[in-house]
């Protein structure tokens, strides 16, 4: 067993905790910022060299999202250099894939739907044949960092109801952005598509092909999301061991108080569950694909952002009044981790899939 | 990070899958399986089993009759035969006595005691706890007045385990009143046949007597008997204690009581209820998370890190997760859960659904101990506030 990180890893690490430090405080995307992380070689972590990547994997990503949860920076690492870098690369669009890696391209998914709560392999939205080509009308909601995109990376149904990945440039007539906020501080928008043209060179993949990109995508960025998660609750429980050592009441600091350190304690016993879960997780990228993945995934989905969510409330309470000011970090940290714990599948859809999961493996015995 | 277990690991959980498959009696593992209560014999003969294939004692070095398992073998090991169904290693032995004895006892003592140890014909018991002294163990008041070539022991032991069984205790005692509470502490072994020692069972809540009360009435234990030295006791016990923490992440038993707990559901069809399966699927992250923890631990310590707090946590969480599926299972039977009968549970008589509910039922109530014993989670909450996270003490 190794669960240490190797000396590039912790150069990677180091190196992305400096940078971070040299960053405003709550840094937020732009482009220009964008630039800077693709020049930081972020962008190519977890792809192989022969994809225009540094022959990393899922630790390398897992290194840098943690560090960028502990720095709160806002930047579409999930959804870009992760999900969308993976669809991409599924999908064999090398030449989009080695313009993204570089940073020159921005190419974001459109997954979620209104009225779906989280169904990424059956989407509403339709790909409707129209004379020698397709056309597209609908909505897919609360696309993350919008704005910023250079392409849509969309998910739809073909005339026989299975699933179509495309690829499509975000200038194209008929797609207008309907602004949103979100939660977390982050900028999303509506994508409305009003009769869209599609051509074939639009279309990244479909059927069954498609549905295994965008699992293998949706698997990574779901370990991506629980270290982003820990290195979060790694800055709340950090922030607030130091509150409960330094603020005094009664005379003395909190901290000195039984009833305080036993919750500080569990808040210790979280994190460190959140962190093992999430090396299962990374730990899962490395099984086959599709089923053996399932479990191991869906609990470190749900065990994480619950454990660093329990980190989250507490370390509001504890800290009383000013927790609840935009003063300090712990708010912020707060609010993404909720969004997180809401994002790619929430508590429910996840336990559902593990219940799913066992039932299958009950039968399999049985068989 | 890379894969899991190395090959020689892979290979090794697949000799002890085969080796329970084939040489652990299928009454016993039905008694576990089912949660009846085990008999000293029950116990004894599968470790009498694991001692002739040199497995009993496998963490120890090999100058005593181990193995030299590292981390990983041991784990492995625990995992693999509780899964299978095997009875609890007692650990008074194999895991407390004998490290203590190989590592601070003399040479004349590790003559005497390791053999005993490693080929199972002598059974060991713990005496820690007093009335006067639970948690706060440095308190302890039995006291040992040394006379000749002899100590001579008065005062009594509360919450021991086994002691009807047991041939040996080893036994902390008070040798000196006037020193700092736990510099007065000295460590020895007290055989039970000694005249003077009287052990009364306490029957507890499930029904049943393996806890006792030992009385000790100037009982007279040869010198040679102290191990290390005299009023240093209190660091060997810690030491013991640190290695009881380790083993306490039962991560086959959690998943062997939920498997259980699933039949039982299935049974009464209740395998599709939406909150039965929530809750599966809840311990089921649960025992993912403390599987994880206790694999990263387990990795520190074979890098050659001592166990620190990180054993704390363990046994904070491992004791708990037990105790919460095993209330879990009971709920699952509902009503069925209602009748429950200590004798005929121990006589393994009746109607075989009837008899695994009551198993059920058993380890329901006998799941309680483990948030005490070893360090209550409450004194495993104070090691880690005060020594992994630094927090303050109050100012009187």
């Amino acid at each position: 067993m190794e669960f240490s990180l190797s000396d590039e890893q912790n150069m990677l690490r180091d190196t992305a905790e400096r940078w971070l430090a040299s960053l405003p405080s709550r840094p937020q995307a732009d482009r220009a910022l964008w630039r800077e992380i693709a020049d930081m070689g972020w962008l190519g972590a977890g792809f192989s060299e022969a994809e225009g990547g540094i022959d990393g994997g899922p630790v390398e990503v897992a290194v840098i999202m943690e560090m960028a949860g502990r720095a709160l920076l806002r930047a579409p690492l999930i959804e870009g250099m992760v999900l969308g870098a993976r669809l991409l690369s599924g999908a064999g669009a090398k030449t989009s894939l080695a313009n993204v890696l570089e940073g020159q391209s921005i190419e974001l998914p459109a997954l979620e739907e209104p009225n779906q709560r989280h169904a990424p392999f059956t989407p509403d939205l339709r790909l409707m044949d129209c004379g020698g080509g397709h056309r597209l009308s609908g909505t897919k909601s609360l696309v993350s960092w919008a704005t910023l995109a250079d392409h849509f990376l969309i998910s739809a149904s073909d005339g026989a109801g299975s699933l179509v990945l495309l690829r499509v440039p975000a200038d194209r007539e008929g797609i207008s952005l309907r602004e949103r906020r979100l939660l977390d501080g982050g900028d999303a928008a509506d994508l409305l598509l009003t009769d869209v043209a599609i051509g074939h060179d639009d279309i990244l993949c479909q059927g069954n092909t498609a549905e295994d990109v965008l699992s293998e995508a949706l698997d990574h960025a779901t370990a991506a999301l629980c270290a982003e998660a820990v290195g979060l609750a790694d800055l709340l429980h950090e922030r607030t061991l130091e509150y409960l050592k330094t603020r005094e009441q009664f005379g003395q600091p909190i901290g000195s108080f039984q009833a305080l350190q036993h919750r500080m304690v569990d808040l210790n016993i979280a994190l460190e569950e959140a962190r093992s879960l999430a090396m299962m997780a990374n730990h899962a990228l490395s099984l086959p694909a599709g089923e053996a993945r399932v479990s191991p995934l869906s609990a470190a989905k749900q065990g994480v952002c619950a454990r660093c969510l329990q980190i989250g409330r507490e370390a509001i309470q504890l800290h009383g009044g000013i927790g609840m000011t935009e003063e300090l970090p712990i708010g912020s940290a707060f609010r993404r981790l909720k969004a997180l714990s809401l994002g790619l599948g929430d508590e429910a859809w996840h336990l559902e899939r593990i219940a799913d999961a066992r039932g299958e493996i009950s039968t399999g015995k049985e068989a | 990070m890379t894969a899991l277990w190395s090959n020689a690991e892979v290979d090794f959980r697949d000799e002890v899958r085969e080796f329970c498959s084939t040489q652990l009696p299928r009454d016993i593992s039905d008694k576990v399986l089912h949660g009846q209560p085990l008999q000293r014999d029950d116990y004894m003969r599968w470790q009498d089993i694991l001692a002739s294939r040199g497995w009993l004692a496998g963490f120890w070095p090999k100058d005593y009759g181990g193995q030299e398992w590292g981390a990983s073998e041991s784990y492995i090991f625990q995992e693999e035969t509780a899964r299978a169904g095997a009875p609890w290693l007692l650990p008074f032995g194999v895991n407390y006595a004998g490290p203590v004895i190989f590592t601070f006892g003399n040479e004349e003592q590790k003559r005497r005691h390791l053999p005993g140890i490693v080929d199972n014909s002598v059974f060991w018991c713990q005496g820690y706890s007093e009335p006067g002294a639970g948690s706060d163990l440095a308190r302890l008041s039995t006291k040992a007045r040394r006379d000749g070539d002899a100590y001579v022991v008065n005062g009594s032991k509360i919450w021991t385990s086994m002691a009807q069984w047991a041939d040996m205790m080893f036994c902390l005692v008070r040798t000196n009143s006037d020193a700092r509470l736990q510099q007065g502490i000295s460590f020895l072994l007290i055989d039970m046949n000694t005249p003077g020692i009287n052990v009364q069972p306490i029957q507890s809540i499930d029904g049943f007597r393996h806890l006792n009360q030992v009385f000790f009435d100037d009982v007279r234990v040869p010198a040679t008997n102290l191990v290390g030295e005299e009023n240093k006791g209190w660091t060997y016990a810690k030491f013991l204690l640190g290695h009881e923490r380790v083993l306490s992440a039962e991560t086959g038993k959690a998943r062997r009581l939920l498997a259980r707990a699933e039949s039982a559901a299935q049974a009464r069809g209740l395998g599709k209820d939406w909150r039965i399966r929530d809750k599966i699927a809840r311990f089921e992250v649960d025992i993912h998370a403390l599987e994880w923890m206790s694999l990263r631990l387990l990795a520190d310590v074979t890098a050659g890190a001592a166990p620190g707090t990180e054993s704390s946590l363990l046994k904070i969480r491992g004791s708990s997760l037990l105790q919460e599926i095993s209330e879990f299972s009971v709920d699952v039977l509902g009503p069925d859960a209602l009748a429950y009968d200590p004798q005929m549970l121990s006589d393994g008589t009746g109607i075989d659904e009837e008899l695994r509910s009551m198993g059920i039922v058993h380890d329901f109530l006998f799941q309680r101990a483990p948030t005490i014993w070893g360090g209550s989670n409450e004194i495993q909450r104070n090691i880690i506030a005060k020594h992994a996270l630094g927090l303050p003490t109050t100012r009187v």
